[in-house]
């Protein structure tokens, strides 16, 4: 019973959201056998090819920028690191693609910045290009998963060890490693998955040479064609069960080893000087992530405050008088206030439902464990527009606000990115304190309010950073569904650039950075006036 | 065209009282995309509109998802009083049943044929046409010369959608175009098979042409002629060429479940007007539908630059071609699946 309860808190949702609206959608537009010679061995093939080095391209380049962060827990340059993979966040989906067009274009920007040895240019408009960019905008998510994992390792076993006379390479083998490559395993699930159904880098980075089933859905949406696409977006599904289950499978099974093996819970960061500076120094070296991270916003900070002659702009360049005159566009400050409502709900809902999830987890079978992580991730892996088709006749036929949709398209692809980083955590929930509270009369709230927020306070303030950040992405759902004012800023940002060129999704780019920019800032000096 | 808006005006609000309905006041507007498009419109069309009327106007954008429209009017959902259209999207709704028949009057005179339908008014042209960089001793002038990679050697980009490139192709063959539809594709396709090692890139967004050529990663490319001429002063370098331009238009449509609709034509009929128009594509350099708008003292005297922009002047369009729509509509499905197959 309990478990059947837990179940309907965690799944009801996407169930709700998610799966009721693509059944109904399945059976309202049937299956068109002749959709079948769309599927494409060449189109299928890229696409699981491009996820997989996307997938393991991400990884690499987090990896060491999360044991870095780890190790550099609480210290400026830990702040810096977090800073720089949180930065390309703030920049909007369509200005990072922009920006990196602009970066594989401009020669000589690569060059003063040290990039020349990287021969970038040569990459523009290919494969090359579209599996960089998307590995970097893949990054922080991985990054966050990697890192929470890291957070776990116990610093009562490195001194163990170390004490014991092993080397540094051995406490990297067998203490760090295994826990970055479970985690690194997580985080390629997510790539994976995310990249299958991609198609705006492929699009507009790619130069429209690499064609992937996405963008073959969205051509058929375009036709009218709705029941192929849906038959393709379901075909192509199909494609992707078996790996994927293999995967979650795999990761599942994994879990419990790690959750008896790292009990510790002091942050490693603290304990393990002897060996720090020479990892510090060394994952320093070995980040390329770090700096391609900064690339694309650094870029579009200096061609938008400075530059005229940077090529692959987003638009044409700003000038002091369009700042100016953007401080009284009022439709631009309602849409960014909406959308940072609705993406302030998505995350809050998401960290509610993986607390509970991380509540009932003690409940657990195998099986049940297993479902949740289907249920949690099918969004993910079900192409966006196929989601979003259903997603507009469900609004319709139910006659539900259009803002819940919206914000129900946020969560549901934030809640999997988010539930990885908790997955990548759990070892941190002490499972024996929520059964003390519950066997001592705590109620189910009194537990996740008083064992499991305070235990998973970290993995769940980074997943809601996640989601929030996350929703502000959200374009394919709401271009299909949306039809009120305000716009959610990600589709009036799209459109402002399909449409014209007027210089104010820069202008709009370049105020989100200084934005986030203060907040963090001001976090950070909260947490250092708290701290003293 | 100026003394009907005060007819079409009484008429409206005529029927509504004789109808015995509360007139509405509100007016649910609907363009495409953000940027200087929308700003024109609203300034010349809605926000005027709104004063005069003394009704409450609102002005939404889209980007011409169909998949929403057509739902929303199915489930009788559809909140839009006027929308604007693509002329595939004109010829497939029509076909849906999802427009409402405009009442509006209009003088077939001011306009080309085909540009006033039953259900919809064309309300801007805008134009595909090449752009490339200055400096060639002997510049470019039809789509043989983009073909002709010995002449010009280089890359070059396309739009990703066979509809205009097909027609590109085989003007290239040297096919006039009076007699390009119905298309011949096989021809069409050996004439791209002959261009596509030399594509670096298909584009699917209005600004990457220019930045393609601006950079000199491509020597040619097509690209849509009113993005170039927003963004003219940033791209000093670069010159367009109107041979074999194809020429498409966009509609003023009301959806069937307007509740709206006598303000709705009512609108329409103010934002046809050609002085109007004259003045909106000042800002925006589309070809205004309204053939009286090329006459107006507006574009005579006021930023007379525009003009050499328009798809509509004689000299731009007499050079090009107008897309055939309902070859389209009837052939999209074959030759969208053969496309595809020929782009792997």
């Amino acid at each position: 019973m309990r478990t059947a309860l837990w179940r309907i808190a965690v799944l009801g949702f996407p169930a709700c959201f998610f799966v009721l609206p693509l059944i109904l959608w399945l059976i309202a537009e049937g299956w068109d056998p002749t959709i079948l010679t769309w599927i494409s061995a060449p189109s299928v093939i890229n696409a699981h090819c491009l996820g997989a080095i996307v997938g393991v391209t991400s990884v690499i380049l987090a990896a060491p920028i999360a044991l870095l962060a780890s190790l550099t827990e609480k210290s400026r340059i830990g702040y810096l690191i977090c800073f720089i993979v949180y930065a390309p966040l703030t920049l909007g989906m369509v200005a990072r693609n922009y920006s990196w067009i602009g970066l594989f274009s401009e020669e000589s920007f690569l060059r003063s910045v040290g990039f020349s040895a990287f021969q970038l240019q040569s990459w523009a408009y290919s494969i090359n290009a579209v599996a960089l960019v998307m590995a970097v905008i893949f990054l922080p998510w991985s990054f966050f998963i990697i890192r929470e994992a890291t957070r776990q390792i116990s610093a009562t076993q490195i001194q163990a060890a170390v004490v014991c006379g092993s080397s540094t390479t051995g406490v990297m083998r067998l203490l760090i490693m295994p826990v970055v490559l479970r985690s690194s395993a997580l985080a390629f699930l997510l790539n994976y998955t995310s990249a299958l159904g991609y198609f705006l880098t492929p699009r507009l980075v790619g130069g429209g040479n690499i064609i992937l089933p996405g963008n073959d859905m969205l051509v058929l949406v375009d036709q009218g064609r709705y029941t192929e696409a849906s038959n393709l977006g379901c075909a192509f599904f199909l494609t992707c069960i078996p790996g994927i289950a293999l995967f979650l499978w795999l990761t599942v099974s994994q879990r419990q080893r790690f959750v008896e093996d790292l009990s510790g819970n002091a942050p490693f960061s603290q304990r393990i000087t002897p060996l720090r500076r020479w990892i510090i120094g060394t994952l320093l070296f070995a980040s390329p992530g770090l700096y391609f991270s900064i690339l694309p916003v650094a870029y579009t900070f200096i061609w938008s405050l400075f530059g005229t002659e940077i090529p692959g702009r987003l638009s044409a360049t700003p000038s002091l008088k369009h700042y100016a005159d953007f401080v009284g566009k009022v439709d631009y400050v309602q849409s960014f206030l909406l959308t940072f409502s609705l993406a302030l709900i998505a995350s809050t809902a998401g960290i509610v439902i993986l607390s509970i999830h991380a509540y009932g987890s003690r409940l657990k079978t195998t099986s049940t464990d297993f479902s949740s992580n289907i249920a949690l991730m099918l969004p993910l892996i079900v192409p966006q527009v196929v989601l979003a088709m259903a997603l507009i006749r469900f609004v319709a036929a139910f006659h539900l606000p259009v803002p819940l949709v919206e914000l129900s398209a946020m969560s549901l692809f934030g809640l999997p990115i988010a539930y990885l980083i908790l997955t990548a955590a759990r070892p941190m929930l002490p499972q024996v304190q929520v059964l003390a509270s519950r066997s001592q009369g705590g109620s189910g709230l009194f537990s996740i309010l008083h064992v499991v927020w305070p235990a998973l306070r970290r993995p769940l303030a980074t997943a809601f950073l996640c989601v929030f950040f996350l929703s502000f992405d959200e374009l394919v759902v709401a271009s299909f569904i949306w039809h009120t004012t305000p716009d959610p800023l990600a589709r009036k940002l799209f459109y402002e650039l399909a449409y014209s060129s007027t210089p104010t999704a820069a202008v709009v780019s370049v105020l989100l950075i200084a934005i986030w920019t203060g907040i963090f800032c001001l976090v950070n000096a909260f947490n250092q006036f708290n701290k003293n | 065209m100026s003394v009907r808006l005060p007819l079409a005006r009484v008429a409206a609000v005529l029927s509504l009282i004789l109808t015995g309905c509360r007139p509405s006041t509100e007016l649910t507007i609907v363009t495409f995309g953000g940027g200087v498009w929308h700003e024109s419109q609203k300034r010349e069309y809605i926000e005027p509109f709104s004063k005069e009327l003394n009704i409450k106007v609102n002005s939404l954008v889209w980007g011409a998802e169909f998949a929403k429209l057509e739902s929303a009017i199915q489930m009788n959902q559809c909140p839009w009083d006027v929308v604007e259209v693509t002329d595939a999207q004109y010829e497939r709704g029509v076909k849906l049943g999802l427009y409402a028949p405009l009442t509006v009057s209009l003088n077939p005179a001011d306009f080309r044929e085909g540009d006033i339908g039953k259900f919809g008014v064309a309300n801007v042209y805008w134009a595909t046409a090449f752009v490339y960089k200055k400096g060639d001793s002997e510049a470019p002038a039809s789509w043989a010369d983009f073909w002709d990679v010995e002449k010009y050697p280089g890359a070059r980009a396309l739009n990703d959608d066979p509809r205009s490139n097909l027609e590109f192709a085989l003007l290239a063959e040297g096919i006039t175009p009076d007699r390009l539809y119905p298309l011949d594709l096989d021809r069409a396709f050996r004439a791209l098979d002959r261009l596509k090692p030399h594509i670096k890139v298909w584009w699917s967004d209005g600004m990457q042409p220019m930045q393609l050529v601006d950079t000199g990663q491509v020597r040619m490319s097509s690209l849509w002629t009113g993005r170039l001429y927003s963004a003219r002063r940033d791209f000093p370098s670069l010159e367009l060429c109107w041979g074999g331009a194809a020429h498409v238009r966009d509609f003023w449509v009301i959806p069937r479940t307007s509740k709206n609709a006598q303000m709705a034509n009512a609108f329409i009929h103010y934002a046809t007007d050609a002085d109007r128009m004259a003045r909106q594509v000042i800002s925006v350099g589309y070809g205004p539908s309204n053939l009286g708008s090329l006459q107006s003292s507006i574009l005579k005297q006021g930023e007379s630059e525009v003009v050499k922009w328009l798809p509509t002047t004689p000299e731009n369009f007499d050079r090009g071609f107008v897309l055939n729509v309902g070859w389209w509509a009837e052939n999209e499905k074959v030759v969208s699946e053969r496309w595809r197959k020929w782009r792997q």
